[in-house]
Protein backbone atom coordinates (compact mmCIF):
# COMPACT_ATOMS: atom_id res chain seq x y z
CA UNK A 1 0.00 0.00 0.00
CA UNK A 2 1.35 3.65 -1.13
CA UNK A 3 2.48 5.80 1.85
CA UNK A 4 0.51 8.52 -0.07
CA UNK A 5 -2.97 7.06 0.57
CA UNK A 6 -3.52 8.31 3.91
CA UNK A 7 -2.28 11.73 2.56
CA UNK A 8 -4.38 11.44 -0.09
CA UNK A 9 -7.51 10.67 2.13
CA UNK A 10 -6.60 13.52 4.11
CA UNK A 11 -6.64 16.39 0.87
CA UNK A 12 -9.68 13.77 0.01
CA UNK A 13 -11.24 14.79 3.52
CA UNK A 14 -10.16 18.42 2.81
CA UNK A 15 -11.41 18.48 -0.05
CA UNK A 16 -14.87 17.61 1.30
CA UNK A 17 -15.13 19.43 3.85
CA UNK A 18 -14.35 22.69 1.59
CA UNK A 19 -16.70 21.41 -0.49
CA UNK A 20 -19.31 22.01 1.67
CA UNK A 21 -18.28 25.15 3.01
CA UNK A 22 -20.80 27.57 1.15
CA UNK A 23 -23.80 25.36 3.42
CA UNK A 24 -21.61 25.55 6.85
CA UNK A 25 -19.92 28.77 6.51
CA UNK A 26 -19.36 29.30 10.71
CA UNK A 27 -19.75 33.14 12.08
CA UNK A 28 -19.77 34.35 15.48
CA UNK A 29 -23.41 35.38 16.93
CA UNK A 30 -25.80 37.38 14.51
CA UNK A 31 -27.21 40.36 15.98
CA UNK A 32 -30.01 39.93 18.03
CA UNK A 33 -28.36 36.20 19.43
CA UNK A 34 -28.19 35.70 23.04
CA UNK A 35 -24.16 35.55 22.42
CA UNK A 36 -24.55 38.92 20.17
CA UNK A 37 -24.61 41.94 21.86
CA UNK A 38 -21.79 44.05 20.44
CA UNK A 39 -24.32 46.86 20.52
CA UNK A 40 -23.70 48.48 16.88
CA UNK A 41 -27.07 50.34 16.30
CA UNK A 42 -28.54 49.80 13.23
CA UNK A 43 -26.35 46.62 12.94
CA UNK A 44 -27.28 43.58 10.72
CA UNK A 45 -30.72 42.61 9.60
CA UNK A 46 -32.41 40.70 12.23
CA UNK A 47 -30.03 38.01 11.01
CA UNK A 48 -31.28 34.62 12.93
CA UNK A 49 -34.28 32.89 12.56
CA UNK A 50 -36.67 33.23 10.00
CA UNK A 51 -39.57 35.30 11.33
CA UNK A 52 -43.42 35.68 11.03
CA UNK A 53 -45.03 37.79 8.55
CA UNK A 54 -42.91 40.96 7.79
CA UNK A 55 -41.85 42.40 5.19
CA UNK A 56 -44.58 42.54 3.15
CA UNK A 57 -44.71 45.86 3.20
CA UNK A 58 -44.24 46.90 6.55
CA UNK A 59 -42.37 50.21 6.38
CA UNK A 60 -39.07 51.51 7.20
CA UNK A 61 -37.81 53.06 9.63
CA UNK A 62 -38.77 56.42 9.57
CA UNK A 63 -42.31 57.99 8.52
CA UNK A 64 -43.62 57.63 5.44
CA UNK A 65 -46.29 60.10 3.52
CA UNK A 66 -49.72 59.80 5.57
CA UNK A 67 -52.61 58.61 2.83
CA UNK A 68 -52.62 57.14 -0.46
CA UNK A 69 -49.30 56.95 -2.05
CA UNK A 70 -48.60 58.70 -5.08
CA UNK A 71 -48.24 57.14 -8.70
CA UNK A 72 -45.14 55.75 -10.00
CA UNK A 73 -43.02 58.35 -11.13
CA UNK A 74 -41.39 58.86 -14.50
CA UNK A 75 -38.34 60.17 -15.91
CA UNK A 76 -39.01 62.79 -18.82
CA UNK A 77 -38.93 59.79 -21.38
CA UNK A 78 -41.26 57.54 -20.24
CA UNK A 79 -39.52 55.35 -18.16
CA UNK A 80 -40.25 54.43 -14.50
CA UNK A 81 -38.10 56.11 -12.15
CA UNK A 82 -36.91 53.81 -9.43
CA UNK A 83 -35.37 56.44 -7.32
CA UNK A 84 -35.74 59.86 -5.49
CA UNK A 85 -37.06 62.74 -7.95
CA UNK A 86 -36.85 66.23 -7.25
CA UNK A 87 -38.08 67.73 -4.64
CA UNK A 88 -39.14 64.13 -2.45
CA UNK A 89 -35.78 62.77 -0.89
CA UNK A 90 -35.99 58.87 0.71
CA UNK A 91 -34.21 55.47 -0.19
CA UNK A 92 -35.94 52.29 -0.06
CA UNK A 93 -35.97 50.40 3.38
CA UNK A 94 -36.97 47.23 4.97
CA UNK A 95 -35.29 45.12 7.06
CA UNK A 96 -37.64 42.23 7.20
CA UNK A 97 -37.91 40.93 3.77
CA UNK A 98 -38.33 37.44 3.30
CA UNK A 99 -39.23 35.23 0.10
CA UNK A 100 -41.25 32.65 2.57
CA UNK A 101 -44.63 32.69 3.81
CA UNK A 102 -46.51 33.64 5.52
CA UNK A 103 -43.79 36.56 4.99
CA UNK A 104 -43.72 38.67 1.79
CA UNK A 105 -45.80 38.63 -1.25
CA UNK A 106 -48.98 36.38 -0.79
CA UNK A 107 -47.44 33.82 -4.10
CA UNK A 108 -44.54 33.13 -1.29
CA UNK A 109 -44.33 29.44 -1.05
CA UNK A 110 -44.47 27.85 2.63
CA UNK A 111 -41.24 26.38 4.17
CA UNK A 112 -42.82 23.11 3.25
CA UNK A 113 -43.23 24.06 -0.11
CA UNK A 114 -39.59 25.35 -0.40
CA UNK A 115 -37.69 22.29 -2.98
CA UNK A 116 -34.89 21.82 -0.85
CA UNK A 117 -32.51 19.29 -1.98
CA UNK A 118 -32.27 16.77 1.25
CA UNK A 119 -28.56 18.50 2.67
CA UNK A 120 -30.16 21.88 2.33
CA UNK A 121 -33.24 21.47 3.94
CA UNK A 122 -30.97 19.96 6.82
CA UNK A 123 -28.35 22.42 6.86
CA UNK A 124 -31.28 25.03 6.64
CA UNK A 125 -32.52 23.70 10.18
CA UNK A 126 -29.87 23.44 11.59
CA UNK A 127 -28.78 27.19 11.08
CA UNK A 128 -32.56 27.69 12.18
CA UNK A 129 -31.76 25.66 15.19
CA UNK A 130 -28.51 27.46 15.79
CA UNK A 131 -30.68 30.65 16.14
CA UNK A 132 -27.99 32.70 13.49
CA UNK A 133 -24.96 32.07 15.52
CA UNK A 134 -23.30 31.00 12.35
CA UNK A 135 -24.55 33.59 10.17
CA UNK A 136 -21.59 35.42 8.07
CA UNK A 137 -23.24 38.53 8.34
CA UNK A 138 -23.03 38.78 12.15
CA UNK A 139 -18.94 39.15 11.00
CA UNK A 140 -19.53 41.38 8.79
CA UNK A 141 -19.30 39.60 5.68
CA UNK A 142 -21.57 41.49 3.08
CA UNK A 143 -25.07 40.69 2.27
CA UNK A 144 -25.04 39.25 -1.11
CA UNK A 145 -28.05 37.96 -3.10
CA UNK A 146 -31.51 39.18 -2.32
CA UNK A 147 -30.34 39.75 1.24
CA UNK A 148 -28.94 42.90 -0.13
CA UNK A 149 -32.17 44.14 -0.18
CA UNK A 150 -33.23 43.51 3.51
CA UNK A 151 -30.57 45.39 5.35
CA UNK A 152 -31.24 47.99 7.76
CA UNK A 153 -29.58 50.95 6.40
CA UNK A 154 -31.65 51.49 3.07
CA UNK A 155 -30.92 51.61 -0.61
CA UNK A 156 -30.84 53.93 -3.90
CA UNK A 157 -31.21 52.53 -7.37
CA UNK A 158 -28.68 55.04 -9.74
CA UNK A 159 -29.88 54.59 -12.95
CA UNK A 160 -27.38 56.02 -16.03
CA UNK A 161 -29.07 55.18 -19.06
CA UNK A 162 -26.68 56.81 -20.97
CA UNK A 163 -23.77 54.91 -19.49
CA UNK A 164 -25.93 51.86 -20.07
CA UNK A 165 -25.73 51.31 -16.20
CA UNK A 166 -27.94 51.13 -13.51
CA UNK A 167 -26.18 51.07 -9.42
CA UNK A 168 -27.59 50.23 -6.72
CA UNK A 169 -26.55 51.40 -3.18
CA UNK A 170 -26.84 50.57 0.16
CA UNK A 171 -26.81 51.91 3.52
CA UNK A 172 -25.31 48.46 4.60
CA UNK A 173 -21.19 49.34 4.80
CA UNK A 174 -21.93 51.41 1.63
CA UNK A 175 -22.17 48.31 -0.57
CA UNK A 176 -23.21 48.74 -4.31
CA UNK A 177 -24.06 46.42 -7.14
CA UNK A 178 -23.59 47.50 -10.87
CA UNK A 179 -26.46 46.32 -13.18
CA UNK A 180 -24.93 46.45 -16.65
CA UNK A 181 -27.82 47.35 -19.01
CA UNK A 182 -25.83 47.37 -22.30
CA UNK A 183 -27.87 45.45 -25.29
CA UNK A 184 -26.96 42.38 -25.85
CA UNK A 185 -24.83 42.13 -23.15
CA UNK A 186 -23.70 38.35 -21.68
CA UNK A 187 -22.63 36.95 -18.74
CA UNK A 188 -18.68 35.87 -18.74
CA UNK A 189 -18.17 32.20 -19.13
CA UNK A 190 -17.91 29.80 -15.97
CA UNK A 191 -13.97 30.30 -16.76
CA UNK A 192 -14.02 33.77 -16.50
CA UNK A 193 -16.08 34.30 -13.46
CA UNK A 194 -14.73 34.94 -10.02
CA UNK A 195 -16.94 33.85 -7.30
CA UNK A 196 -18.34 36.77 -5.91
CA UNK A 197 -20.61 38.32 -3.05
CA UNK A 198 -22.90 40.14 -5.52
CA UNK A 199 -22.19 38.04 -8.94
CA UNK A 200 -22.10 39.17 -11.89
CA UNK A 201 -25.48 41.15 -13.08
CA UNK A 202 -27.66 41.87 -16.58
CA UNK A 203 -30.48 43.62 -16.51
CA UNK A 204 -33.09 44.98 -19.06
CA UNK A 205 -36.62 46.39 -18.82
CA UNK A 206 -39.63 44.48 -19.48
CA UNK A 207 -42.10 47.53 -19.65
CA UNK A 208 -42.30 48.97 -16.31
CA UNK A 209 -40.09 45.98 -14.58
CA UNK A 210 -36.60 46.37 -14.50
CA UNK A 211 -34.92 42.44 -14.08
CA UNK A 212 -31.92 41.62 -13.24
CA UNK A 213 -30.30 38.31 -14.24
CA UNK A 214 -27.40 37.57 -12.01
CA UNK A 215 -24.52 34.49 -11.85
CA UNK A 216 -21.42 33.85 -10.46
CA UNK A 217 -21.68 33.71 -6.66
CA UNK A 218 -19.29 33.03 -3.94
CA UNK A 219 -20.92 30.76 -0.79
CA UNK A 220 -19.15 32.42 1.82
CA UNK A 221 -22.89 34.05 2.57
CA UNK A 222 -25.92 33.54 3.70
CA UNK A 223 -28.25 34.82 1.15
CA UNK A 224 -30.97 36.01 3.30
CA UNK A 225 -31.39 35.78 6.75
CA UNK A 226 -32.48 32.57 8.77
CA UNK A 227 -29.63 30.75 6.41
CA UNK A 228 -31.23 29.38 2.89
CA UNK A 229 -28.32 27.76 1.71
CA UNK A 230 -26.84 28.39 -1.49
CA UNK A 231 -24.06 26.81 -3.51
CA UNK A 232 -22.13 28.31 -6.41
CA UNK A 233 -24.33 27.41 -9.14
CA UNK A 234 -27.26 30.05 -7.41
CA UNK A 235 -28.58 32.14 -10.92
CA UNK A 236 -31.01 34.54 -9.56
CA UNK A 237 -33.39 36.65 -11.68
CA UNK A 238 -34.95 39.70 -10.04
CA UNK A 239 -37.46 41.78 -10.87
CA UNK A 240 -38.47 45.24 -9.52
CA UNK A 241 -41.32 47.19 -10.00
CA UNK A 242 -42.49 50.08 -8.50
CA UNK A 243 -46.09 50.13 -8.26
CA UNK A 244 -46.70 53.23 -6.83
CA UNK A 245 -44.50 55.81 -5.05
CA UNK A 246 -44.10 54.21 -2.27
CA UNK A 247 -43.63 50.56 -2.77
CA UNK A 248 -41.25 48.99 -4.83
CA UNK A 249 -42.54 45.61 -5.26
CA UNK A 250 -39.09 42.66 -5.16
CA UNK A 251 -39.91 39.26 -7.01
CA UNK A 252 -37.13 36.81 -7.20
CA UNK A 253 -36.34 33.40 -8.75
CA UNK A 254 -33.96 31.35 -7.24
CA UNK A 255 -32.44 28.41 -9.29
CA UNK A 256 -29.56 26.83 -7.68
CA UNK A 257 -29.21 23.11 -8.75
CA UNK A 258 -26.73 22.25 -5.82
CA UNK A 259 -29.67 23.25 -3.11
CA UNK A 260 -33.03 22.90 -4.73
CA UNK A 261 -34.35 20.55 -6.46
CA UNK A 262 -36.26 22.89 -9.45
CA UNK A 263 -36.46 26.68 -9.48
CA UNK A 264 -38.71 28.41 -6.42
CA UNK A 265 -39.55 32.27 -6.41
CA UNK A 266 -40.87 34.66 -3.59
CA UNK A 267 -40.69 38.80 -2.89
CA UNK A 268 -42.09 40.81 -0.99
CA UNK A 269 -42.50 44.79 -1.37
CA UNK A 270 -39.74 47.12 -0.44
CA UNK A 271 -41.29 50.60 1.33
CA UNK A 272 -40.43 54.35 0.45
CA UNK A 273 -38.55 56.20 3.54
CA UNK A 274 -39.40 59.64 3.33
CA UNK A 275 -36.92 60.03 6.55
CA UNK A 276 -33.50 59.57 7.69
CA UNK A 277 -33.13 56.50 9.89
CA UNK A 278 -33.85 57.78 13.05
CA UNK A 279 -36.41 59.75 11.62
CA UNK A 280 -35.26 63.19 11.53
CA UNK A 281 -35.90 64.65 8.23
CA UNK A 282 -34.16 64.33 5.53
CA UNK A 283 -34.42 61.12 3.46
CA UNK A 284 -30.82 60.20 3.25
CA UNK A 285 -28.89 57.04 3.89
CA UNK A 286 -26.78 57.43 6.91
CA UNK A 287 -23.05 55.98 6.81
CA UNK A 288 -22.33 52.61 8.54
CA UNK A 289 -19.94 50.25 8.85
CA UNK A 290 -19.74 47.03 10.34
CA UNK A 291 -16.03 46.48 11.41
CA UNK A 292 -16.06 42.75 13.02
CA UNK A 293 -13.23 43.30 15.71
CA UNK A 294 -10.81 46.00 14.33
CA UNK A 295 -8.01 43.49 15.84
CA UNK A 296 -6.03 44.18 13.19
CA UNK A 297 -5.64 47.99 13.11
CA UNK A 298 -2.49 47.67 15.87
CA UNK A 299 -0.08 45.63 12.90
CA UNK A 300 -0.81 48.79 10.64
CA UNK A 301 0.79 51.43 12.48
CA UNK A 302 4.53 51.70 13.46
CA UNK A 303 5.86 48.71 10.96
CA UNK B 1 -13.74 17.30 -5.56
CA UNK B 2 -16.88 18.36 -7.23
CA UNK B 3 -21.00 18.87 -6.54
CA UNK B 4 -22.94 18.89 -9.30
CA UNK B 5 -26.38 19.03 -7.65
CA UNK B 6 -26.70 15.08 -7.83
CA UNK B 7 -23.37 13.60 -7.71
CA UNK B 8 -20.02 13.81 -5.93
CA UNK B 9 -16.99 13.33 -7.70
CA UNK B 10 -13.52 13.95 -7.25
CA UNK B 11 -10.25 12.59 -7.28
CA UNK B 12 -7.59 11.43 -4.48
CA UNK B 13 -4.28 12.54 -4.84
CA UNK B 14 -4.52 14.50 -8.14
CA UNK B 15 -2.10 13.62 -10.31
CA UNK B 16 -0.18 10.72 -12.28
CA UNK B 17 -1.43 8.37 -8.90
CA UNK B 18 -4.96 9.85 -8.74
CA UNK B 19 -7.89 7.74 -7.30
CA UNK B 20 -11.18 8.49 -8.55
CA UNK B 21 -13.63 8.40 -5.44
CA UNK B 22 -16.30 5.98 -5.91
CA UNK B 23 -19.50 5.78 -3.82
CA UNK B 24 -19.33 9.07 -2.47
CA UNK B 25 -21.95 10.05 -0.49
CA UNK B 26 -23.19 12.46 2.12
CA UNK B 27 -26.08 11.45 4.74
CA UNK B 28 -27.57 14.78 5.89
CA UNK B 29 -29.73 12.86 8.55
CA UNK B 30 -27.09 12.33 10.08
CA UNK B 31 -24.00 14.03 8.29
CA UNK B 32 -22.35 10.81 7.70
CA UNK B 33 -19.91 10.55 5.10
CA UNK B 34 -18.85 8.24 3.09
CA UNK B 35 -16.49 6.99 -0.02
CA UNK B 36 -14.20 4.06 -1.49
CA UNK B 37 -10.95 4.83 -3.34
CA UNK B 38 -9.02 2.00 -4.95
CA UNK B 39 -5.46 1.94 -4.14
CA UNK B 40 -2.91 -0.32 -4.66
CA UNK B 41 -0.46 -2.02 -2.50
CA UNK B 42 3.65 -2.49 -2.83
CA UNK B 43 2.76 -5.54 -5.21
CA UNK B 44 0.84 -3.23 -6.99
CA UNK B 45 -2.36 -5.28 -6.30
CA UNK B 46 -5.64 -3.23 -6.26
CA UNK B 47 -6.62 -2.76 -2.96
CA UNK B 48 -9.94 -1.43 -2.40
CA UNK B 49 -10.29 1.17 0.55
CA UNK B 50 -13.58 2.58 2.56
CA UNK B 51 -13.51 6.13 4.32
CA UNK B 52 -16.40 6.70 6.48
CA UNK B 53 -16.84 9.83 8.78
CA UNK B 54 -19.47 11.83 10.08
CA UNK B 55 -19.29 15.81 9.95
CA UNK B 56 -19.18 17.65 13.20
CA UNK B 57 -19.46 21.46 13.90
CA UNK B 58 -21.02 22.38 10.91
CA UNK B 59 -22.04 25.70 11.25
CA UNK B 60 -17.84 26.33 12.15
CA UNK B 61 -15.66 27.40 9.42
CA UNK B 62 -13.47 25.17 11.36
CA UNK B 63 -15.53 22.21 11.05
CA UNK B 64 -14.36 18.76 11.34
CA UNK B 65 -14.57 15.18 9.66
CA UNK B 66 -13.92 12.73 11.37
CA UNK B 67 -13.76 8.83 11.42
CA UNK B 68 -12.06 5.46 10.32
CA UNK B 69 -10.39 4.65 7.19
CA UNK B 70 -9.97 0.82 6.13
CA UNK B 71 -7.77 -0.02 3.70
CA UNK B 72 -6.28 -3.64 2.78
CA UNK B 73 -6.70 -5.12 6.22
CA UNK B 74 -5.59 -1.82 8.16
CA UNK B 75 -8.09 0.45 9.79
CA UNK B 76 -7.29 3.35 11.28
CA UNK B 77 -9.04 6.70 12.86
CA UNK B 78 -8.50 9.82 11.63
CA UNK B 79 -10.11 13.49 12.26
CA UNK B 80 -9.52 16.65 9.61
CA UNK B 81 -10.05 20.19 10.37
CA UNK B 82 -11.26 22.33 7.67
CA UNK B 83 -9.12 25.57 7.41
CA UNK B 84 -10.47 28.42 7.70
CA UNK B 85 -9.21 29.87 3.97
CA UNK B 86 -11.23 28.59 1.11
CA UNK B 87 -11.86 30.03 -2.79
CA UNK B 88 -15.71 29.45 -2.89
Amino acid sequence: MRKAWFAGAVAAGVLWLSMWSPAFEAQTPAAGSPAAGRGQGARGDGAGQQGGRAGGGRRGRGAAAAGPSKPTPRWPDGRVNLSQVPGVKGFWNVMTGNPIAPAGLSSNLTLDQVPFQDWARALYEYRQKRGGLDDPHARCQPAGGMRFFTVPNGMEIIDQPELNRIFIIDGENRDWRRIAMEPGRKHPSDDELVPSYFGDSIGWWEGDTLVVDTVGYNEKFWFIRGGLPHTRFMHLTERFTRINFDTLRYQITIDDKGAYTRPWSGGWDIPWQYTNYDGSPGGEIHEYFCIDNEKDSVEFAGK
Amino acid sequence: MDWDGTQISGVVNPGFESMALQNARLVPKDWSVHFEVESKDRAGKVVRCLVDGKLDRLGSDQRTLAGTWVCGGVKQDFKLTRDRDYSR
